[in-house]
């Protein structure tokens, strides 16, 4: 066992239950995600991966259950809280990266330290900073002129840029071809050890999913893999 | 599937798909907007329809047959005659009934008593400052509705106290349709111009409305279009998707448009600007057509609805380009000679001028959105350094946006700019009066009721004696005997206290006149040819048999009189006709200014639409900008900051452009007004106009920006 183990999970879902008006996407489930730990999600389409990371994210309800970050009850939490926490423990990438054309990648992702409320000048300075560490290119060009792999390079700046212990990712490699999938994954699973953070990433892509510590597959509202 | 569940169901996903697609309570709001308004267009058509058609029966029911033969049997004697109120003019129809029998002119209870007269609601209203009640005798009541071209008409029938009609006309019948027009059916604008004139202003830019409002939040529906046909589906069942999400609010929108119509066949409603009156009555007689109106245009609204998008089922891609092309710097050197070609207009001669500014205005406004983008991207680029220098990520969006894609600003600004500008040049050229009008102002100003001339029907030394005992003291009068040949002088017969209140020497012999005192120079221009005119010293009452005029001589800048001097004059010569020496031009230039006030009024309106079309349009291209904040907005939980980026896209830059489009308009009228050296420019309405931009530039923005809050609150990740 090792040692992150021994720690309080950095996510940590209790007996979690959501339906739809007439699916039941799940019903008690339960999973733990440490610091310095990768963790995919895997499954057929439809069975509420997504979804799942949209409890976490708090933007949607569950039905029953707990969602704590760092030890925090999401799911009781105001949505004024809620967002506050969120801006500070959570960072996401998304499948297409939503990213604004038109700014430059270190605007992009200046941008949402900005939105949590960090000093500007910082906000600017880390984002070049995290930029060059991930090796996309500091030109000032718009993120628009950018190939696929660089744009999710800076979508993953911009998850980290607030410092968050939790990253979480939505298919974020889905949209590339082969070779920017890899970086991408490469940048990605290094994160919780380069970072101390924790990933939870959902993926179609066996190749991806291969990487993680830990694999998980939801099917029929179950999370089917190694529990740690 | 059934066929006919097949409809059904098809419709059905058009009303679902109206309700949840993005931007679809925008489209919503437009839709409804645009058919309320052509829906408008269309029931004031009717209404002008109705209105000439009312009108045209009432002109048959008060037209007179004038007795062409000795033998005709005659009904009536009746005389026109053209009177004012203030500088309006309207139409006095002096009448005497010869038959007991014979019915009085339809809007009259009954024939009128001598001395007395029947007024219109609409002179009795305007009149009252001047006491028109009282000025052709006793008031006997107002001429009811069926006895008026419009509810709006000033029209007065008298009776006057007189015993000679000469100069009369002899009526053989009331009720014809081959009389001579009279009232405002002299400047009626005939029905096929008004609606040729609606139709192609405010009913073209309504079709560009209605277009706007169906291609809102297009690219979703575009792509609808394209998976439905790629699973096999045909035009039919595309027009019924379009259909099923168009027709809710079209129908809303219809209904809506056709309620002014309804309202204003209950009550008569004077209309802003032109001021005219329109007849319930008549909306009413027609009011049996409004369904069939409504439906006609519902139907072709949402043909039009769905027509716009089968066009676009061949189409390619509908994914908006992230930058747009550069703006050939010919434009804006084009732009910049037609400021050139106007600045030097003062400079070139007379025709070349006139060209040179028509051809300067038309280039340097054509040229106007391409200028405008220019300096929406320069301004794009300086407020998103200011939003990266200040830490402000609205600001930074708002002018990347603005930067890359200046289109949706630019259409705002040019639409703002060249409607200020197109409205206050309106305005001046229709303020124009020419040479004659000019002059005439001049004259009132300096003369006001100084210098007037009675024509009464017939002239006593009784009623001079009494005519003159009425006036103020500081009035005088002379006698006109008019001059019947241009080599005589016209003689002014008047005591020696009247001549030296010219500065006259008083002398019975008489001087020719033809200068001096501008009492006297305008009296020379009004009464004797050439100008010539004598004055003589002599008794007013006791010189009365070649006398056919009195001019009334007050003190220079009197004021107040005309309007007393027409009472007094009526009572005491039966009828008499009052005028001052200027009012022909003026009444004839407040006739074009009757005419100014129809194109103010359809130019005005036409922006109105069109700013509505570009505010929707606008509204609708910055939801499609918003969809990519979204993400970040609401992982941030920072949605208001939308708000910022709409305020700083789209309102900042329009209201730089009414500021701009307010010194241009104003130094553009300023400058035709000088170099015309005629007409005037109108503050008001410019500030009228530019306070309405202003309303419309932050109510772009806030529609923007809280129509983008909806979409991104609705926004979660959906990759699986």
């Amino acid at each position: 066992m090792l040692d992150r183990y021994r720690c309080p999970p950095l996510l940590q879902i209790e007996n979690l239950g959501y339906s739809t008006s007439n699916t039941r996407l799940f019903g008690g489930l339960d999973l733990n995600v440490h610091q310095g730990e990768s963790v995919v999600l895997c499954g057929p389409s439809g069975t509420g991966k997504t979804t799942l990371l949209t409890c976490i994210l708090g933007l949607t309800k569950p039905k029953k259950g707990r969602i704590l970050v760092a030890g925090e009850d999401l799911t009781g939490m105001s949505r004024r809280r809620l967002a506050s926490f969120r801006r500070k423990h959570m960072g996401m990438v998304f499948q297409f990266g939503e990213l604004l054309p038109e700014l430059s990648p270190v605007e992009n992702v200046a941008l949402a330290a900005l939105l949590a409320g960090a000093d500007r000048k910082k906000a600017y300075d880390l984002a070049r900073h995290l930029l060059a560490d991930l090796g996309v290119p500091l030109d000032g060009a718009p993120t628009a002129y950018l190939s696929g792999g660089e744009r999710q390079r800076t979508a993953v700046a911009r998850a980290l840029i607030t410092g968050a212990p939790l990253i979480l990712a939505d298919e974020p490699t889905g949209a590339l071809d082969q070779d920017s999938r890899d970086s991408v994954a490469d940048l990605l699973f290094e994160l919780p050890r380069r970072r101390n953070c924790a990933l939870l990433l959902v993926t179609h892509d066996q190749a991806v999913a291969a990487r993680a510590d830990r694999r998980l597959d939801l099917i029929a509202g179950r999370l089917i893999g190694t529990q740690a | 599937m059934r066929p006919h569940a097949l409809w059904r169901q098809l419709l059905r996903i058009g009303l679902a798909a109206g309700r949840n697609s993005p931007g679809g309570r925008l489209r919503f709001a437009a839709l409804i907007t645009a058919a309320a308004v052509v829906t408008l267009v269309l029931m004031s058509c009717l209404a002008v329809i109705a209105t000439c058609d009312g009108w045209d029966r009432r002109d048959v029911a008060r037209g007179v047959e004038i007795a062409r033969h000795g033998d005709s049997p005659v009904v009536a004697l009746y005389k026109r005659a053209g009177d004012s109120v203030g500088t309006r003019p309207h139409e006095v129809v002096y009448i005497e009934p010869k038959s007991p029998q014979a019915s009085p002119p339809p809007g009259l209870p009954r024939w009128p008593e001598p001395g007395e007269a029947f007024l219109s609601p609409e002179l009795v209203r305007v009149g009252e400052g001047e006491g028109i009640t009282r000025r052709y005798g006793k008031f006997a009541g107002i001429i009811d509705s069926s006895g008026l071209a419009t509810p709006s008409e000033r029209l007065a029938y008298v009776r006057p106290a007189v015993t000679g009609h000469h100069g009369w006309s002899k009526i053989a019948k009331i009720g014809s349709a081959r009389s001579t027009p009279m009232g405002d059916t002299l400047n009626r604008v005939p029905a096929g111009q008004l609606l040729s004139a609606i139709g192609f202003t405010v009913g073209g830019v309504a079709i560009v409305l209605l277009v706007v409002a169906a291609r809102c939040g297009s690219s979703s529906r575009d792509r609808r279009v394209r998976l439905l046909t790629a699973l096999g589906g045909n035009r039919w069942h595309l027009a019924l998707v379009n259909l099923g999400e168009a027709c809710i609010p079209v129908v809303i929108g219809t209904l809506l448009g056709s309620v002014p119509y309804l309202l204003m066949s209950l009550w008569d409603v004077r209309i802003p600007l032109i001021d005219q009156v329109v007849g319930s009555a008549d909306l009413r007689a027609w009011a049996w057509v409004t369904p069939m109106v409504a439906l006609a245009g519902c139907g072709l609204m949402l043909f039009v609805v769905v027509a716009l998008h089968l066009a676009g089922i061949d189409g390619g891609g509908t994914r908006p380009r992230v930058f747009a092309d550069r703006i050939p710097r010919w434009r804006l050197y084009a732009g910049l000679l037609g400021l050139i070609a106007i600045v030097t207009t003062p400079y070139l001669p007379k025709l070349t001028s006139f060209l040179a500014y028509i051809a300067g205005t038309t280039l340097l406004w054509g040229m106007l959105p391409s200028a405008a983008g220019a300096v929406i991207r320069y301004w794009g680029n300086s407020a998103a350094s200011f939003g990266r220098w200040a830490g402000r990520a609205d600001v930074l969006i708002a002018g990347r946006w603005a930067h890359a894609r200046p289109g949706v600003v630019v259409r705002l600004v040019a639409v703002m700019v060249i409607g200020l500008g197109v409205i206050t040049q309106a305005q001046v050229w229709t303020s124009r009066l020419g040479d004659s009008g000019q002059n005439a102002r001049a004259l009132q100003r300096e003369l006001h009721d100084s210098v007037l001339v009675v024509t009464p029907q017939s002239i006593t030394p009784a009623s001079v004696d009494a005519f003159a005992r009425s006036l103020p003291k500081n009035a005088n009068i002379f006698l006109v005997n008019t001059a019947k040949k241009p080599t005589e002088p016209s003689v002014l017969r008047g005591s020696c206290e009247a001549m030296r209140s010219l500065g006259i020497a008083c002398s019975s012999d008489g001087d020719h006149m033809t200068g001096g005192d501008a009492r006297i120079a305008i009296l020379g221009k009004f009464i004797g040819f050439g100008g010539e005119i004598k004055f003589r010293e002599g008794n007013v009452s006791g010189n009365t048999q070649k006398a056919d005029q009195i001019a009334v001589v007050s003190p220079l800048g009197t004021t107040g009189l005309n309007a007393r001097v027409k009472e007094t004059a009526n009572r005491a010569f039966g009828l008499a006709q009052v005028k001052r020496p200027y009012d022909g031009w003026i009444l004839g230039a407040d006739r074009l200014v009757n005419m100014a006030d129809w194109v103010k009024l359809l130019t005005i309106l036409t922006l109105i639409i069109l700013a509505l079309a570009v505010a929707f349009s606008s509204a609708a291209e910055f939801l499609v900008f918003t969809a990519a904040v979204a993400p970040l907005a609401v992982l941030t939980e920072r949605r208001r900051f939308l708000l910022g980026i709409a305020i700083w896209n789209l309102t900042v830059p329009t209201v730089i452009a009414v500021a701009f489009g307010v010194c241009v308009a104003a130094w553009q009228g300023s400058f035709f007004i000088s170099l015309s050296k005629s007409g005037m420019f109108s503050w008001s309405l410019l500030a009228a106009c530019a306070a309405g931009a202003l309303v419309l530039a932050i109510a772009i923005g806030l529609i923007g920006g809280t129509g983008a809050i909806r979409a991104t609150a609705r926004w979660r990740p959906a990759a699986d």
